[in-house]
């Protein structure tokens, strides 16, 4: 059951299209990641999610209530992690906290995830690090247990350790029954978590697939070392790329079948072969360079 | 909405107090100098009258009497000083309001409430209502008090009257400016379209005063029909100035709280 749905959603600010055509929908009680580079569109889609811009076409839909007329009635059951964590100054994380609850409720949770992050309320925002005004933005979007968490970079100026946190609290809240919809440029952070990832590219759809798909799309990086001189011509075969030739060896990038180049190996003398998997982030700007 | 409301008078209260100690330390500034003037009535009258008609019209001075308390303190305080003290004040609050929420971006936490942009809006107003109704309060009739303390003789009905007179031409001003706001993201462009409009207005009541054949321009200025002296001296407020004033308040609020609700909200 979608809880999410997205339907070619256009927002264009003057002749530029920040999100142009973009679908997608999110099932209940998944983990969905939401990648893209700087100024690929995420911000915007998830801007029109939470009603504070309107988009010029298409139609989002939240636990099937449009986002746009039913937004208050929504916003009650999701909680939001501003981009950038944009706090006042002026007020102490308590100020915070209280403001919300006024609104909300009182939060049955808040003291828990105020000593899980390890986290000073009564400090003035202003003097609040990056990673402590993170932990603010994060306490205020889970503290009246949400049944949708919409987390634009959850752990942006987060250290390891907190970031680890963070991911294990996502995962109790999806444990909860919580949908979770995040963006991230943080790929081995979306790998961790995620059980889906929409590619966002230019405000369009590069695709959507399973984490476990999106690392099926193999690529490797071989380094091979010769024991003579080679015509490196020799190794253009399919999806095979010669990256860079040294004077004892060649470089290539190798999507999909790993085999072909092995074949072709064999028929020369190899003085050495150093292979490493591509990480998720070569695969998504893979996916970058093939759209080019 | 409360909660919102609450929060920005929080948030504003050291200003509200300092504006309105500043009312009323100006208020007893122009009274601790009253029994001086008074005692120079005559000479300072004869004065007066070296001046172009049209110049003491410009500064709304042609009524002045200097034995006369709200005479004194039409021009003095209610003409320059007050305006201006309202006009910082609440053209400072608009900006922060709405325009300053949306610069820092922290509109993102108010939006992200299941509370309606109308509610979030009308919180913010009221709160510089609030502000207003302090101001107001405080700085004209306190001047009934303060002339008790110093023994100064007085005429309570002008007071009441000059804080009607004195509410609207704020909440005009205030709308606008909360108009302005709204319109804008930024806290700069709000202070530099409000300001900016009231001083062509103060200017347009100048050159009116000055040229008959301009005289018509007095009209597209609250200072025209913000006059002190009428109100004060004769207890009388112009029909007109009550129409302008309000129509202007309602219109701006009205137009104020549909754009925020249509407006994108981004930083």
């Amino acid at each position: 059951m979608s809880v999410i749905e997205v339907k070619n959603l256009k927002k264009y600010f003057g002749s530029t299209k920040a999100v142009d055509g973009v679908s997608f929908s999110v099932e209940k009680g998944e983990i969905f990641g939401f990648l893209g580079p700087n100024g690929a569109g995420k911000t915007t889609a998830i801007r029109c999610m939470m009603d504070f811009i309107r988009p010029d076409s298409g139609r989002i839909s939240i636990l099937g209530k449009d986002a746009q007329s039913q937004s208050v009635a929504l916003k009650a059951k999701i909680g939001y992690l501003v981009s950038g964590i944009y706090l006042n100054d002026y007020w102490t994380g308590l100020d915070h906290i209280k403001f919300v609850e006024q609104i909300r409720g009182k939060s049955k949770i808040v003291r828990d995830l105020v000593k899980e992050f390890s986290y000073n309320p009564r400090i003035k925002v202003r003097s609040l690090s990056t990673g402590n005004k993170q932990k603010l933005g994060l306490i205020l979007a889970l503290m009246n247990e949400p049944e949708i968490l919409i987390l634009d970079e959850p752990t942006a100026g987060l250290d390891p350790i907190l970031q680890n946190s963070v991911y294990r609290i996502t995962r109790d809240f999806q444990k909860k029954g919580c949908t979770v919809f995040m963006s991230s440029h943080n790929l081995p952070e979306v790998e961790k978590i995620c059980d889906r990832v929409a590619i966002i590219k230019d405000g369009k759809m590069a695709d959507v697939e399973k984490i476990s798909n999106l690392k099926g799309k193999k690529m490797h990086n071989v380094a091979v070392y010769f024991n003579g001189p080679v015509d490196a011509d020799k190794f253009k075969l399919k999806g095979v790329e010669i990256v860079e030739q040294m004077p004892d060896g060649v470089n290539f990038k190798v999507k999909g079948d790993i085999n072909p180049i092995f074949d072709e190996l064999a028929k020369h003398s190899v003085k050495n072969v150093e292979i490493s998997g591509a990480t998720l982030e070569e695969i998504f700007l893979e996916f970058y360079q093939k759209e080019k | 909405m409360f909660a919102i409301f609450w929060r920005t008078v929080r948030d504003r209260k050291i200003s509200l107090i300092i504006y309105s100690i500043l009312g009323i330390l100006l208020l007893a500034m122009y009274l601790s100098f009253f029994p001086a003037i008074q005692e120079q009535a005559q000479s300072l009258q004869e004065l007066m009258k070296s001046y172009p008609e049209s110049f003491l019209k410009a500064f709304g001075m042609e009524d002045m009497i200097f034995n006369n308390l709200e005479s004194y303190l039409s021009t003095e305080q209610f003409s320059f000083m007050w305006p201006l003290l309202m006009i910082l004040l609440l053209v400072s609050f608009s900006g922060s309001a709405i325009a300053r929420e949306i610069e820092r971006g922290t509109a993102e936490i108010l939006l992200a409430l299941p509370v309606s942009r109308l509610k979030i809006f009308f919180a913010k107003y009221f709160a510089g209502f609030f502000n207003l109704i302090v101001f107001v309060l405080a700085s004209i009739p306190s001047t009934i008090l303060l002339a008790k303390l110093y023994g100064v003789e007085y005429k309570s009905e002008g007071y009441i009257i000059m804080s009607l007179l004195g509410f609207m031409f704020a909440l005009a001003t205030y709308s606008f400016s909360m108009l302005m706001s709204v319109l804008f993201s930024e806290k700069g462009k709000v202070y530099f379209a409000s300001a900016g409009l009231i001083v062509i207005m103060y200017v347009l009541n100048i050159i009116s005063s000055l040229k008959d054949s301009v005289s018509d321009l007095k009209y597209f200025s609250f200072f025209y029909y913000f006059n002190a002296g009428d109100a004060l001296v004769r207890n009388h407020i112009d029909h007109f100035a009550y129409w302008i004033f309000l129509g202007v308040a309602v219109l701006s609020t009205v137009l104020a709280a549909v754009w925020f609700s249509r407006r994108d909200i981004a930083v």
